[in-house]
């Protein structure tokens, strides 16, 4: 293996994170990080996660679950890819199909005056990612993707300010699409200037998720 | 920013080059050591050990290899230092250190939410290909790379290749919020 070559590096990534590397893969690997600054970066960015994922008794007991499940419903990643067919011009179509049903409901969404602004919260994301404008008024469509939700259950979800100030509450909220994607609609000047956490709690009270975002 | 072309701009005496270059290494340095030693404090100081020594040594040392090569080996030899170090310290620190590996850190939202975003990620991730969790769970116990292959009957490069796609996987599960 030519170890100039970057993917060789590459390859490298996920048993260095995980301390899986033997002595001298190790001493190549970090060399190269200073070397190498897009693997460095791409290390550097999943950092957290990893030492998480080595060192966490909670990831720990939920990998333990996981893997002690029976092999049966493994569905092989080879089979799913040996059913795909090679169609240049299936792909063109496909590419053209999805490139219209992205512009009309863009095209929608910014005529139409009552849903103006439309933030999508995710749990990686900080609020200063999450934005909008109060001086645009109109309507706020709330997106929120979390991991974790059961579609046939309900929720309750509150809006509040950080300030804890409730500005919306459904004791009972399932609205979900089918990949787990809540949304809520609210007017734009039931807000102020600041910042603002969605939390949802489950049927015990638990708080299953929350999410910032900030009104400009 | 290749480190080896601002070093010997900083040989030469542009400050500037010296500036940016001790600043990248100290940046690249601390993630390098994070993954070798727990304490956030001692890495600190390893790093900050290695990079006196290269600071004072850089100007007046001619490489026989890269000067990338030759500044890790000399982090790379303060690390070893290090767990030398507090592996001849009395068992009782041994014992505390190694459950320090073990306890979860106090739930700040960050972690929190990151700690969960990984199970169920995790969780996505095993419908199709166990192979993390089960190495998650091995290596947790303490097994060895090769004691690994031979529970899951593989070899060590169709295990880097697994945990490859696993954690491109993960990555891209992490990104959109736990929605694959």
């Amino acid at each position: 293996m030519d170890k100039t070559n970057h993917e060789y590096f590459k390859g490298l990534t996920a048993p260095y994170e995980m301390g899986l590397l033997d002595d001298s893969e190790r001493m190549e690997f970090e060399e190269h990080l200073l070397n190498c600054d897009k693997c460095f970066t791409e290390v550097a960015g999943f950092q957290k996660a990893a030492q998480l994922v080595n060192e966490n008794s909670e990831i720990y007991d939920a990998a333990k679950k996981l893997a002690e499940q029976p092999d049966d419903k493994i569905i092989p990643i080879k089979t799913i890819r040996a059913k795909k067919k090679s169609n240049p011009y299936l792909r063109i179509f496909a590419v053209a199909a999805i490139i219209i049903i992205m512009i009309i409901p863009a095209y929608f969404i910014a005529n139409n005056s009552e849903q103006s602004q439309i933030i999508n919260l995710l749990a990686t994301r900080s609020a200063a990612q999450s934005s909008f404008s109060i001086e645009d008024g109109g309507e706020l469509g709330i997106n929120f993707i979390c991991s974790g939700f059961i579609l046939e259950n309900s929720y309750v979800v509150m809006i509040s300010s950080f300030e804890n100030e409730v500005i919306y509450t459904d004791s009972s909220f399932s609205e979900f699409d089918s990949r787990g994607t809540g949304k809520i609609i609210l007017p734009v000047d039931k807000f102020s200037k600041g910042y603002y956490k969605l939390s949802i709690y489950g049927d015990e009270n638990e708080l299953i998720s929350e999410f910032s975002f900030l009104a400009e | 920013m290749d480190l080896n072309s601002l070093c010997e701009k900083a040989k030469k005496g542009d400050k500037n080059a010296e500036t940016i270059l001790f600043e990248n290494l100290s940046n690249k340095f601390n993630v390098i050591t994070q993954y070798r030693i727990k304490n956030k404090q001692d890495v600190e100081e390893v790093c900050q050990q290695a990079l006196q020594v290269i600071w004072e040594k850089f100007k007046g040392t001619e490489f026989n290899v890269s000067f990338t090569s030759w500044a890790y080996r000399i982090l790379n030899l303060k690390i070893l230092n290090y767990i030398e170090k507090k592996m001849t310290e009395s068992k009782r620190q041994i014992e505390d250190f190694d459950k320090l590996r073990h306890v979860t850190k106090p739930q700040t939202e960050p972690d929190y939410m990151l700690k969960r975003l990984l199970i169920e990620c995790l969780k996505r991730i095993s419908v199709n290909n166990k192979t993390l969790a089960r190495v998650i769970v091995l290596q947790f116990q303490g097994y060895q790379t090769s004691e690994i292959c031979e529970k899951l009957k593989t070899n060590r490069n169709n295990l880097y290749v697994a945990l490859s796609r696993a954690r491109s996987l993960m990555k891209d599960c992490l990104e959109l919020g736990g929605v694959v």
